[in-house]
């Protein structure tokens, strides 16, 4: 958590950078925080209603970046972050193809064992209707480690 | 296979040096382009007719380079030379701006003996991407909101070794509207300017998340063949746009797939994709120029609505599973804690995840705890394994449908009068027409104007001027409790009065329920106000109310039944005397993709009596173009 939170100011600061050159660095599509399209400015919001400012700035999805690559060490926190609504719902069933993307932003090569590993603890990963995708980023990679199983084989944890 | 690869042989053309000096910065450097070459700087430019579409000033390195192609290669060559020139909205070199013109031109041999610029956030952008091909997206229409009706198009940057689609980059060109902008402001501007346009780039899965569930629409992936060079230019011109421009978004020429396939005619030059054929430009024009193009699209992937995959689930509950699904999600029983039928649970999820989407995340305090209880009892039982996808109708794909213009030829006789007309549709579809490829049932008629000879008269006339005709059908549902509606303008003509080739200007607005007893049926019910005006009438104008109810058949696929009746009553005088009705019957018949007959029968009463009554018929045939 700690190097998590680290790295997120760190990265901050990074961005903060352009972020200040309102003149000439940011330009017409990075001043547009929310990206919205002509028809549905409200169901866009609903959908990325998860991400707050800060993730979405350091995460380079919106405000000042210089492009939308999404790095490495935060693809998972993004990934669930941005899918929340339908990680619960796959998280309970066990099964899904946002759950085996989840297990492969881990590196777990075995989708069904993490699905299952995810069912079983889900009360402990996603402790309340409000845990955020920080949380449960976290709450998953702490189960991980927790389970001999995935633990030898999830490579990006 | 063969014809790609005479393709990509052709495509070295574009690279073979022209026929002129190296390094000779004079005006005729353009001039001298071979014209392959020329056709690629312009679609590099994004020309359409005389003018760069983009505009963004940090697009074009000439002050005259949106109108002077000529201009702006030269100065795009200075600007390469000079190591200290900067450009776009992060002040890079040039060069590593935009990274297709440098590749063009040095092929082309027109940067001879200038040193290259490393260009490392470029480089790190195209590995992050780590694309390996790419798939087109098309997204259905959002239901019952016409401002999507055309569709919508994407296109996936598909990863090297990827084991899913969802980690994939996806780009988009959406126009970015104000946020407090009212639904009127956004056709105005949308229609007439007024937003931006921009490439957006993001990860697949909030694509899905946006389509598929905030928005209920269909995906349907069209994996492209191309070559590594392709893709290459591809990504270099992707960089050049993101990183320098915007492009004024309109609905009609400006939109997100218009953009789209102006970007993708620059690694398909020679592929004749982005013929901009109308005033209008559709999404679904995209998906069938690439399927023309023998070889070019590899395979298809469905991805169905949220609604859709809701109403899968919903289907494969018994009767009794159903009723409690209802019973919990509808009433105040409590949810057992020991509560284990699986099916049950999955249909509150999936019902309650469909309604927070639809009410926009309005889910009441008891819904809130109903579908976290239920989350939480799902995730005690088993584990769901069942990988099989699902099996969706997908034989209506949008490079099926009909053209979006129509001409008409008709024969009428209305009572004594006989009658021959033709009639120009602008577009786009209407309840009569071939469903294939559009959704069924639907109506968005726009700018169609008709005249008539009157043979008894010997007279010439407008029919009518149609400005817009919509029609909603929206299916009402409980777990999708819409209403229909429909919205006209339309100056036509008045048979409920004795007056012959008189016209009138009128308009409408109406709601109500549809209700789909089979796929191949439709039956609505609206009401709504109305107006109309013209000198004929005796106050020169009618207000009330209206009715309408219509029943739609889908008889074969080539056969299509409808009835209607239309009563209007006039409430701004004395509405109990001043009303009139139109009944009608309507039969058509697809001859083709692109052709179709009509016969229709009506009748209009006059105002005020149901007794007396004018009879119209109609033959006609219409060809889509």
């Amino acid at each position: 958590m700690k190097n998590i939170i680290i790295g997120l100011m760190a990265l901050i600061s990074a961005t903060s950078v352009f972020a200040a050159d309102s003149s000439s660095g940011c330009g017409m599509g990075y001043e547009v925080a929310p990206k919205q399209s002509l028809v549905s400015s409200s169901t866009r919001s609903l959908v990325n209603m998860t991400f707050s400012n800060t993730i979405a700035m350091t995460l380079g999805t919106s405000g000042c970046a210089k492009h939308s690559i999404v790095k490495n060490e935060a693809k998972g926190i993004h990934f669930a972050e941005a899918n929340l609504n339908v990680l619960a719902i796959e998280m309970a069933r066990g099964n899904g193809e946002f759950v085996s993307t989840f297990a492969s932003v881990f590196g777990c090569q075995n989708s069904s064992a993490f699905g299952s590993m995810v069912q079983a603890k889900y009360e402990t990963v996603l402790p309340s209707a409000s845990t955020s995708g920080v949380e449960l980023y976290n709450n998953v990679k702490a189960q991980i480690k927790n389970n001999a199983t995935l633990a030898s084989t999830c490579s990006l944890i | 296979m063969r014809l790609l690869l005479l393709l990509v042989l052709l495509s070295n053309l574009i690279y073979m040096p022209a026929a002129f000096a190296a390094g000779s910065l004079s005006e005729s450097i353009y001039a001298n382009l071979l014209p392959v070459q020329k056709d690629y700087w312009l679609k590099l430019l994004h020309y359409y007719k005389d003018t760069s579409r983009a505009d963004g000033e940090n697009f074009f390195l000439s002050p005259v380079g949106k109108t002077n192609p000529g201009a702006e290669l030269e100065a795009t060559i200075d600007s390469f030379k000079d190591p200290d020139a900067q450009a776009g909205w992060f002040k890079y070199h040039p060069q590593c701006v935009f990274r297709e013109r440098y590749n063009f031109l040095k092929k082309a041999g027109l940067l001879n003996g200038v040193p290259e610029k490393a260009c490392p956030d470029f480089d790190e952008w195209k590995t992050g991407l780590n694309a390996d091909s790419i798939t087109l997206v098309f997204s259905s229409s959002y239901p019952n909101n016409p401002s999507s009706l055309f569709g919508h198009t994407l296109i996936r940057l598909n990863q090297k070794g990827k084991t899913n689609d969802l980690l994939d980059y996806a780009f988009a060109f959406s126009a970015i509207p104000e946020h407090d902008d009212i639904g009127i402001v956004f056709a105005f501007k949308g229609a007439f300017g007024g937003y931006k346009g921009l490439l957006e780039v993001t990860k697949y899965y909030t694509k899905v998340n946006e389509y598929n569930n905030g928005e209920s629409r269909d995906l349907i992936e069209y994996d492209i063949n191309m070559t590594a060079d392709e893709l290459d230019r591809l990504i270099n011109h992707l960089w050049e746009i993101y990183q320098t421009t915007y492009f004024d978004y309109y609905f009609a020429d400006e939109n997100c797939s218009a953009v789209l396939v102006d970007i993708l005619a620059v690694p398909f030059n020679l592929d004749r994709i982005n013929d901009h054929k109308r005033w209008y430009y559709l999404p679904s024009e995209m998906v069938k120029a690439l399927k023309e193009i023998p070889g070019r699209i590899k395979a298809e992937h469905y991805r169905p609505s949220l609604k859709k995959q809701l109403e899968k689930k919903l289907a494969k509950l018994s009767k009794v599973e159903l009723l409690e699904t209802r019973m919990f999600t509808e009433t105040e029983e409590e949810l057992p804690l020991d509560y284990n039928q699986i099916p049950v649970l999955d249909g509150i999820i999936s019902l309650l995840d469909y309604t927070r989407y639809r009410t926009k995340d309005n889910l009441s305090d008891d819904q809130k705890v109903l579908f976290r209880k239920a989350l939480l009892r799902r995730s005690a039982l088993a584990q769901d394994k069942n990988n099989t996808p699902e099996i969706y109708d997908q034989s209506n794909s949008p490079d099926l449908g009909h053209e979006p213009r129509k001409f008409s030829l008709f024969l009428r006789t209305e009572e004594t009068h006989s009658l021959v007309g033709l009639e120009l549709k602008q577009g786009y579809h209407d309840l009569m027409s071939n469903d294939q490829g559009y959704d069924a049932f639907s109506q968005f008629d726009y700018f169609t104007g008709s005249l008539i000879y009157d043979k008894k008269l010997n007279r010439v006339s407008y029919d009518q001027l149609l400005l817009l005709n919509l029609i909603s059908l929206h299916t009402y549902k409980f777990y999708d409790p819409q209403f229909s509606w429909a919205a006209k303008i339309v100056a036509d003509r008045i048979y409920d009065l004795d007056c012959d080739l008189c016209h009138r200007v009128s308009a409408r607005a109406y709601l109500g329920p549809t209700i789909r007893p089979t796929p191949k049926m439709a039956m609505s019910l609206m009401t709504g106000v109305f107006g109309e005006a013209t000198k004929n009438y005796k106050h020169g104008f009618r207000a009330g109310i209206g009715f309408e109810g219509s029943m739609l058949f889908q008889i074969f696929e080539t056969i299509k039944l409808g009835f209607f009746d239309e009563l209007r009553f006039d409430a701004a005088h004395k509405y109990k005397k001043d009303y009139y009705n139109n009944a009608g019957v309507k039969y058509s018949y697809f001859s083709g993709p692109q052709y179709e007959w009509r016969v229709e029968s009506s009748v209009v009463s006059k105002f005020g009596s149901f007794k007396t009554n004018t009879w119209i018929n109609q033959l006609n045939y219409g060809f889509f173009f």
